[in-house]
């Protein structure tokens, strides 16, 4: 039984009205974005406003969004930090299986030797992830082709797939795969077999031609826009749906607005990463100069979306650095350490791929180890709370309204950065200025989708308990 | 007249379509098994 004076607005949620709606939206609740109509907007802020059968009926949907909160129940914030699963459900490997790139990208932190995974080495660790969903129960696994550039490896990733995908089967798991390329040697061939085996397909593109060509060569010097492009219109032209990976630095952090406009344009969907080298400088100088640079840029991107959304009905399709605007709580950035793991091309695993230049850092080998992935990431010493951590214990993390978006950020920048990977991320200011504007950017997308149906207004199913 | 009920989340929105998020399989993709069932 629900009683008005008892309910509040849950202390993190976030609230804002666009296009006569209003919108609420709860970092790791299970509701994602909820729309409102303003009347059950101004009952989430006052509850006891309450009046008639429908205001009821509102409150009880409030409450089961997650928006509202019955202080009578013990369901604060620290409760939810603190409830974690103990099992792995769904396992992810990077899959390095080219050391070697046919680009020269000066950003690029792999060191490259030409050298690509042998089929001995690939079939170890197949065993390996046999081994490992059989021994600790796990329903899924994902499996990301890259490297260097995977493309290079054609008849290995096309036989990966079919293999993975029947040895899983036999071990009544779900096989998923994901190819991050960047673009140029893509042809009707890849994506035939793309499509054939539902692969998320990811392709790097860092700009229009001027900004993209400065940074993103092939290894004679020439640029790359042209055939990536051509490769992402090829994939389009399919039917093919992909998201396109860009990396901010400091040198093609001016060309983001034009590119923004000629993804919205494309109706491309994206992630901006954002990087600043620190391989000369082990400190956080510079990073208030690189943010504020960002979030210039990222403002004029924003507000072309913004207006691309509502005049034009353009879905919002975009992901800023480690920000997840969605029903899931982030109480880790990403995998590494926990459910997640790295293998070189020559078999030796690590915790992130961006560790690989070190093989003092690796944690194991799918070919000399008889531990599964998951034992390993047990016991390893590189990082070992990796493991145990999560963002509710993180200092500067565990009372912020935002954790549960981002999870404190890569561990492996703030590790880099600060000593620690249990810290705010050195973005966390960018973070802070712009997670409601990409609250705002989805909700808009929503509510314009709402519209197109007509406007209609339903809250689904409620039962009073009044 | 009274304003029609509306309190609808995303995935009541859109039905589970996967286009109002962008897929990442970016190295930093969560699938740490601690965010909900997918």
């Amino acid at each position: 039984m629900l009683t008005l004076g008892n309910l509040s607005k849950h202390q993190n949620c976030y609230t804002n009205e666009a296009m006569g709606y209003g919108y609420a939206f709860v970092p790791g609740g299970n509701a994602g974005i909820v729309i409102l109509d303003r009347r059950s907007l101004r009952l989430l802020s006052n509850p006891l406003l309450s009046q008639s059968d429908s205001d009821f009926t509102r409150i009880n949907l409030l409450v089961q969004k997650g928006l509202l909160i019955d202080s009578s129940a013990d369901l604060a914030q620290p409760l939810l930090f603190s409830i974690e699963r103990n099992g792995i459900r769904t396992f992810g490997t990077w899959l390095h299986v080219a050391n070697t790139c046919n680009l020269d990208c000066p950003y690029c932190y792999i060191r490259k030797c030409n050298k690509l995974m042998p089929e001995a080495i690939a079939e170890a660790y197949v065993r390996k992830l046999e081994e490992s969903v059989s021994h600790h129960n796990i329903h899924e696994v994902v499996v990301r082709f890259a490297g260097g550039e995977p493309t290079l490896q054609k008849k290995l990733v096309f036989k990966l797939v079919e293999k993975i995908t029947k040895r899983m089967q036999e071990h009544n798991v779900i096989s998923r795969f994901a190819l991050i390329t960047n673009g140029t040697l893509l042809d009707e061939s890849w994506i035939e077999f793309i499509k054939l085996n539902n692969v998320r397909l990811s392709i790097s593109l860092d700009g229009v031609e001027k900004w993209h060509d400065k940074i993103r060569f092939f290894s004679d010097g020439s640029g790359t826009f042209n055939s990536v492009w051509k490769a992402i219109q090829l994939c389009k032209a399919s039917g093919l749906d992909l998201t396109i990976l860009t990396t901010i630095t400091e040198a093609n952090v001016e060309g983001i607005p034009e590119l923004t406009r000629l993804l919205v344009e494309s109706n491309l969907g994206s992630r901006y990463g954002v990087y600043r080298d620190t391989s000369t400088n082990d400190s956080h100088v510079g990073y208030p100069d690189f943010i504020s640079k960002l979030s210039d840029v990222l403002r004029q991107s924003y507000d072309y979306y913004a207006d691309a959304i509502k005049n034009n009905g353009i879905s919002f399709k975009h992901q800023l650095a480690d920000i997840r605007i969605d029903r899931y709580r982030h109480l880790r950035c990403c995998s590494a350490g926990r459910s997640g793991i790295s293998v070189n091309y020559d078999g030796r695993v690590y915790l992130c791929q961006s560790e690989m230049a070190d093989k003092q850092r690796s944690i194991g080998c799918v070919h000399q180890d008889s531990s599964t992935f998951l034992e390993m990431l047990g016991k390893q010493k590189v990082m070992p709370d990796l493991r145990t951590r999560n963002v509710g214990n993180y200092e500067q993390c565990s009372s912020c309204q935002w954790s549960l978006t981002c999870g404190g950020g890569c561990p492996m920048v703030n590790c880099n950065t600060y000593g620690t990977f249990a810290t705010a991320s050195p973005y966390c200011e960018l973070f802070k200025q712009f997670i409601s504007r990409l609250i705002d950017l989805k909700a808009l997308s929503l509510i314009c989708e709402i519209l197109k149906k007509g406007g209609s207004a339903y809250g689904g199913t409620h039962s009073s308990s009044f | 007249m009274e304003e029609p009920i509306l309190v609808l989340s995303e995935c009541e929105i859109t039905q589970g379509r996967p286009e109002f998020s962008a897929q990442c399989d970016c190295p930093c993709d969560d699938d740490s098994g601690s965010c909900g069932d997918y």
